[in-house]
């Protein structure tokens, strides 16, 4: 096993991952890519092992066996000198929002960027351009246990997000949350990856995430159960593009057919028996069945 | 890295004022644990002084015997003075310690008068080098000088200077023994007192790490902070210990306080006591998970 099973687009690689916690399996040979830019939805019920392979993921845990890779690292290569700088690289959301209780809300986020050293002045500008876009900018100095469940999972997003990292990992970031905030939560999420981010996003709420359209991963008991993909891949905004895209050719398609429906009805009037033959000879024909094909996979 | 200097010395201070709780109970927990131990090193202090004192004092006394004339008391002035273990001698002529005595005498000076002739010697006061002033080197040194030509007797204490030396040795002993205590427990509290800190703070330690904070960068406001806390309570013990030592002056007015030396010595250690106290409290919590 070695990280060339990662093709270039994927950021997170998951291969062949088992942790045991005592005897109990908390994951079992589960293998999953993430590819630049991707929107994947983590189901599965609670205990089925997502939180665990979250936090393999921004490795605070280390696998029994098998392997990560999340950009340029390697589970099984990591220095604990090089942990810091991959935690830089992805961003983490939890249930429990994780606010520093003891800092105001724009300092809540500005730590993200303090620890790497940035400039003051940069600190300011940048907190206070995630805050507006969250929403939250008026409330900057206010203190996290003054906010609202879903104003503190905003701030957290936020921090999150505050150094450009390639993945956002989010745990149940709804969990804790009512349901016209969660919907507001998943638009900012969905934003956030529409700007390039790849998300992966843990929950126990298949109903909520159904209808979206976007890669579902499930997880149970600890393994990987079904991997619902769309067959496309992209940011949402791509997604949208290539629907449009598939309409019109579906449109193109529908119009092929009619029109050899005509030309077929013409023949038979000429000449019955060659019907069959008439068919294959059009010159669209193999066409338009090699791109139901297609399209019949794509579904 | 100056700007992240900058900003982690504000994040201690920011700690400390949001903390003013927890900050001043662990600052008050440590300034009694090190008044114990400013305590014991100012009677292993004083303690110190006293024997140096008494043994400063210690002289030894060369009699001459009648006969040796006055270049035999120059030979002998410059033989002594060539050994190594002395610092330097004084010629006391037997008519000048006759005169002492006399003064000594006081009213009963007339008794003397009835001497026909001066019984006293001629005598060095020999005062040897400080590091030789033990019973050992003593004995050895009255030993070279009696084997001199024309003296008759040498003097030291030597009784007295063997009982003291057993008692300062026993003495030593003791002390040391609960001096390791005292310091030890002194440790011990304030590494407690420094870990509930840490503990109290475990969430925020949890979240640094969660967003890439290097153990640098989480560890230095804590160390700046228990450097501050250590100095804090080195500063107000160093306060208590003057109190005490105004009141036990009362009754032992020989009773002294740490040189200004001394002082700045223990408040340093107490710096690095706190400092380093920090650092191992967290070293636990770092380790944990990876």
């Amino acid at each position: 096993m070695n990280d060339k099973h990662q093709d270039d687009r994927s950021v997170i690689g998951v291969y062949h991952l088992s942790k045991k916690y005592g005897d109990r399996m908390a994951l079992d040979d589960v293998s999953l890519s993430v590819a630049n830019g991707e929107f994947v939805f983590l189901v599965g019920p609670s205990g089925a092992g997502k939180s665990t392979l979250m936090r393999m993921i921004y490795m605070d845990e280390t696998p029994t066996s098998g392997q990560v890779v999340v950009g340029k690292y390697v589970s099984t290569r990591m220095k604990r000198s090089q942990l810091p700088h991959l935690r830089r690289k992805v961003g983490v959301v939890f249930q429990d929002f994780k606010l520093l209780e003891d800092r105001d809300v724009f300092e809540n986020v500005a730590i993200s960027m303090r620890i790497r050293g940035a400039r003051s002045f940069d600190v300011k500008r940048q907190v206070a351009h995630l805050l507006n876009q969250v929403g939250l900018y008026h409330k900057r100095n206010e203190s996290p246990a003054s906010l609202s469940g879903g104003e503190q999972q905003r701030v957290a997003i936020a921090r999150a997000v505050v150094g450009s990292p390639a993945i956002l990992l989010a745990d149940e970031p709804t969990g804790n949350l009512d349901p016209e905030v969660t919907e507001e939560i998943l638009r900012l999420l969905f934003r956030i990856n529409s700007a390039g981010t790849a998300v992966l996003m843990a929950t126990h709420n298949h109903e909520m995430v159904r209808n979206f359209g976007q890669r579902i991963v499930h997880l149970r008991d600890g393994t990987l159960h079904e991997d619902e993909r769309t067959g496309l891949v992209g940011n949402l905004s791509d997604r949208l593009d290539t629907l449009q895209h598939e309409r019109e050719r579906l449109h193109r398609i529908e119009n092929e057919l009619s029109r050899a429906r005509k030309v077929a009805a013409a023949t038979t009037i000429a000449s019955p028996a060659a019907v069959p033959g008439t068919a294959v000879a059009t010159p669209d024909a193999p066409a338009l069945s090699d791109a139901s094909d297609k399209g019949g996979a794509e579904e | 890295m100056i700007r992240k200097g900058i900003f982690l010395v504000q994040e201690a201070f920011r700690t400390i004022r949001r903390h003013k709780g927890v900050t001043s109970i662990s600052v008050i927990i440590m300034s009694l644990s090190l008044l114990m131990l400013a305590v014991f090193l100012l009677a292993t202090d004083n303690l110190l002084r006293l024997v140096d004192n008494a043994q400063r004092d210690t002289k030894m006394y060369v009699y001459l015997e009648d006969t040796v004339g006055q270049s035999g008391i120059e030979t002998l002035h410059r033989e002594i003075l060539s050994m190594d273990e002395v610092e330097g001698t004084i010629f006391v002529s037997k008519v000048s310690a006759l005169e002492d005595f006399r003064l000594q005498l006081e009213d009963d000076a007339d008794l003397l008068d009835a001497l026909e002739a001066n019984p006293l010697p001629n005598a060095f006061w020999v005062t040897p080098r400080d590091e030789r002033k033990n019973s050992k080197d003593l004995a050895y040194l009255a030993g070279n000088i009696m084997q001199l030509e024309g003296v008759e007797e040498v003097r030291y204490g030597k009784e007295f200077l063997d009982k003291f030396s057993s008692i300062v040795t026993a003495v030593y002993y003791v002390d040391l023994f609960v001096g390791l205590i005292v310091i030890l427990s002194a440790i011990f509290i304030i590494s407690n007192a420094v870990r509930l800190t840490v503990i109290g703070r475990r969430k925020s330690i949890e979240i640094l790490r969660l967003v890439g904070a290097t153990n640098r960068f989480i560890t230095m406001p804590f160390i700046i902070e228990g450097a501050f806390q250590g100095g804090l309570a080195a500063l107000v013990s160093l306060i208590l210990l003057m109190g005490v030592t105004i009141l036990v002056r009362q009754f032992v007015p020989d009773l002294g306080f740490f040189s200004a030396e001394k002082t700045f010595l223990f408040t340093l250690a107490c710096v690095m006591i706190g400092s380093i106290g920090s650092f191992a409290a967290l070293r636990r919590f770092l380790r944990v998970g990876r």
